[in-house]
């Protein structure tokens, strides 16, 4: 063993032998050790109050206690020597019951000095041993500590994109790792070209105030600058006394030491970590730098990604903003080139038209066209374009341009199709298709013919309520395969009689349940309407979808379109031989001629003209008669509004009552006298004949005036 | 439908100004005429029926007005009917204008008319 580990070490020499004791202490001395004898136990404990002991050799058999009793309490204590007991030879049992209590070993006297010198090195050398192992441990302790440290920043770090919230954690920690008393963490804000505290630990109340509003100006001298140029940790053991942390907030929390440790972001300074020491002088090494710088590291990225998603939310946020926008102007566009208006389309045609387009998503593909042709024909499409949205409603849109102009070149339904089949094949990459059903309308003749592609079969409901399927074939859907033929039949509307069209989005539609809408119900909707328009035929079957699905999603555009021929079944009444009951019979009257479509001024003429015979009939033929009744019946045939009152009265002839006088005193004629006149003036024919037992007045009002 | 009938006396003009709205068929013709039973006590020359609002008018509503027009005072009185719809002046007009049951188009050419009539009275 080197001579230099020896040196300094003290030995304790505790002996009532004095002789003996001063022996040993002599040598030891020679040997280099530092020696202190006592001679009572006692006396000894009063020599380690004062000094740190290495060895101690303890006689067993002392004065005033038990040796072995007093060693025991000796080896009680933190940095208790290495004891070595003595003993003579007629007590080498409690010499081993010396060394099972804790002793380091033992000597027999009389000791050799040899022997006590071989002993005292052995147990220094022993401790040195055991200091090592303790110093080594601890270090590797402090190491251990440290990775964990890292390693909990790093969860931090890497389980949350909170900024805040990690700062916190990474404050936490390195309080934690540093023996710190607090920690906060500052970012830079540009606007404002200063660090912002964003999140702290361990700040005293008191103070929390200050902190959490103070802002460290950038460009501050009372801040360190170095900071910002090399990028560099900043730290001092003594805070006031440092001219580099001059700044009020280094000042206004006193502390003793402190940490500025730059995060890092693309070479320029984008926040940082300040650690505070109330009390404590702390000093850095390099080695704790590093780990520190380290720290900072793992920070920054963190800062970078938080940066980057940021980016990503604003992009993806202006982005969905962006495809809003779009699909709501590409609703307008294709919602104002679908016609909503109809009636100057189909003014004079003898026909209504009415439909709507309802679109699943903010822009349908279903489309439907209305067209007057020549000679006061309508052309009416209604079609679904595969698939949704803004590709649907492009293909919708040309699909629709390319009939229209198709339309008006004077081709017949089936031929239209074929048309429009061969251009959409010319360039359609993506294969889109779309099914339609069209017609050609002749609302003076009443013909309709209609032409099939792969669409739901069209329903006819007619004037009197009965609603069924169209027959024929279904034919394909269009824009496939060029050169295709489409089917095509006649049909005969008479008036008041209806062509419903619609999209599969009616029959497909959805309830809660997840039943479709189907073909029997779209039948049963529209089954029973009667002498209506065919606004009412839309409305009643659009009313009956959304009762159906019930508030439901929809799955799919709905569109629906109605042509009617104007004109209704002949209106027959029984009429009563009262005012109030001829007054009714005229609201009648009116009703029909608007289901009709007859125009208001002949509704208003006929009204009128029912209204005096009427009450002519009553008055004069059925004499007021309670129980009697007159029979009306109104058709419009061939350009006439024909209105005929029977009754089977006395034989009265209206139209012989003499004709109005224009000299004063003609309204003492008759009751009666003026009626006739204004049945005269308002209708272009009129006529009585005796039928059997019936009188027969037959007025007639053209309808094309 | 019925009828409205919403009445303006304006006594030291002695002329009764009367508005009808809806129609005047065989049924509603009985109400007016019991109105213009009551209000035609003899105050008035001059009956003004506004037609702004009449829909219709048959034979019977004519009969009224006739009736009403024998209570009006002599000479310059009458029943003047005023903004008569297109359908109620055909009416009219199959009847066939009668003394002192003048159709005017408007309020300004009634006013026209009376101005000539007063100036016809004042020259004697």
């Amino acid at each position: 063993m080197e001579g230099e580990k020896l040196l300094g070490h003290t030995v304790l020499v505790i002996d009532d032998d004095y002789e003996l004791a001063s022996v040993l202490a002599d040598f030891l001395q020679e040997r280099g050790y530092v020696v202190l004898v006592a001679n009572s136990c006692a006396a000894a404990r009063k020599l380690l109050e004062g000094a740190t002991v290495s060895v101690a050799l303890l006689d067993l058999r002392l004065p005033d206690a038990d040796g072995v009793d007093f060693m025991r309490r000796l080896l009680a204590h933190e940095s208790a020597p290495g004891v070595v007991v003595l003993t003579g030879h007629a007590t080498i049992d409690s010499a081993a019951a010396a060394v099972e209590a804790g002793a380091a070993g033992y000597l027999l006297k009389p000791v050799s000095l040899d022997g006590v010198a071989a002993v005292v090195e052995r147990v220094i050398e022993r401790r040195n041993v055991i200091e090592e192992n303790a110093r080594i441990s601890k270090e590797r302790a402090e190491r251990l500590s440290e990775v964990e440290a890292l390693l909990s920043i790093s969860t931090a770090l890497a389980t949350t994109l909170e900024l805040d919230e990690a700062l916190r954690r990474v404050c936490h920690d390195l309080v934690r790792l540093t023996g710190a008393d607090t920690a906060a963490a500052y970012l830079l804000d540009q606007q404002r070209d200063a660090l912002v505290p964003c999140a702290a630990y361990h700040v005293p109340k008191q103070h929390f105030e200050y902190l959490a509003t103070s802002v460290i100006p950038v460009r501050d001298a009372g801040f360190y600058l170095p900071l910002w140029r090399d990028r560099q940790a900043v730290y001092s053991d003594d805070v006031a006394g440092d001219m580099r942390l001059r700044h009020s907030l280094f000042r206004q929390i006193p502390h003793q030491s402190g940490l500025l440790l730059p995060l890092v972001l693309d070479a320029d300074v984008a926040g940082a970590f300040y650690v505070a020491w109330w009390t404590m002088r702390r000093t850095f090494t390099d080695q704790e730098l590093d780990l520190l710088k380290r720290v900072c590291e793992e920070v920054t990225v963190l800062l970078r990604n938080a940066r980057l998603f940021e980016k990503a939310k604003t992009y993806n946020d202006t982005f969905r903003e962006l495809v809003s926008s779009e699909l709501r102007i590409a609703h307008k566009i294709q919602s104002s080139a679908l016609p909503h208006d109809f009636g100057p389309l189909t003014a004079g045609t003898g026909l209504e038209v009415h439909a709507v387009m309802e679109p699943a998503r903010e822009v349908g593909g279903d489309l439907y066209d209305v067209l007057r042709l020549p000679g006061d024909r309508l052309f009416v499409v209604l079609g679904d374009v595969s698939g949704k949205g803004i590709p649907a409603a492009m293909f919708m849109m040309l699909a629709t341009a390319l009939l229209r102009a198709a339309a008006r070149g004077g081709q017949e339904a089936s031929a239209l199709l074929a048309r429009l089949n061969d251009e959409l094949c010319v360039d359609n990459p993506t294969s889109m298709f779309v099914t339609l059903a069209c017609a050609v309308a002749d609302g003076a003749a009443g013909t309709l013919r209609y032409a099939m592609a792969g669409h739901p079969t069209p329903v006819l409901l007619t004037a009197a309520g009965e609603a069924h399927l169209l027959s024929g074939d279904a034919g394909t859907i269009v824009g496939v395969l060029p050169g295709l033929n489409f089917p095509s039949a006649t049909v005969q509307l008479e008036p008041g009689d209806t062509l419903v069209l619609y999209s599969d989005g009616v029959t497909e539609s959805f309830d809660p349940q997840g039943r479709a809408f189907g073909e029997d119900r779209l039948l049963g909707a529209l089954a029973g309407l009667t002498a209506t328009s065919a606004r009412a035929v839309v409305d009643r079957l659009q009313d009956a979808v959304h009762a159906f699905t019930a508030g439901a999603e929809p799955s799919d555009d709905i569109a629906i379109l109605a042509v009617r021929r104007l004109g209704a079944a002949p209106l027959v009444l029984e009429v009563r031989a009262d005012p109030h009951s001829v007054v009714e019979a005229t609201d009648r009257l009116r009703a029909w001629c608007g289901a009709a479509g007859i125009a208001t001024a002949a509704a208003e003429d006929l009204a009128l003209a029912l209204e005096e015979a009427g009450t002519n009939v009553a008055v004069h033929a059925l004499a007021r008669r309670p129980e009697a009744t007159f029979r009306v019946r109104l058709a419009q045939e061939g350009g006439e509004a024909v209105l005929e009152v029977r009754d089977l009265g006395a034989p009265f002839n209206p139209l012989e009552a003499p004709p109005p006088m224009t000299a004063p005193g003609y309204a003492e004629q008759r009751v009666g006298g003026l009626g006739i006149p204004l049945i005269r003036g308002v209708m272009t024919r009129a006529a009585w004949v005796r039928d059997g037992e019936e009188n027969v007045l037959t007025l007639a009002r053209a309808l094309d005036q | 439908m019925s009828l409205t009938i919403q009445t303006e006396t304006m006594d030291a003009e002695r002329t009764a100004r009367i508005a009808l709205e809806g129609r005047l068929d065989t049924v509603t013709a009985l109400e007016l005429e019991k109105r213009l039973e009551l209000l035609l006590d003899g105050r008035y020359d001059r009956l003004v029926l506004d037609l702004a609002g009449l829909e219709f008018i048959s034979s019977a509503g004519i009969r009224v007005l006739v009736q009403a027009r024998k209570c009006m005072g002599a000479q310059d009185g009458g029943v003047f009917m005023v903004n008569a719809r297109p359908q109620i002046v055909k009416v009219f007009e199959i009847i066939k204008a009668l003394p002192g049951m003048i159709v005017f188009r408007s309020d300004a050419e009634m006013d026209q008319y009376l101005g000539m009539m007063q100036r016809r009275v004042l020259r004697g």
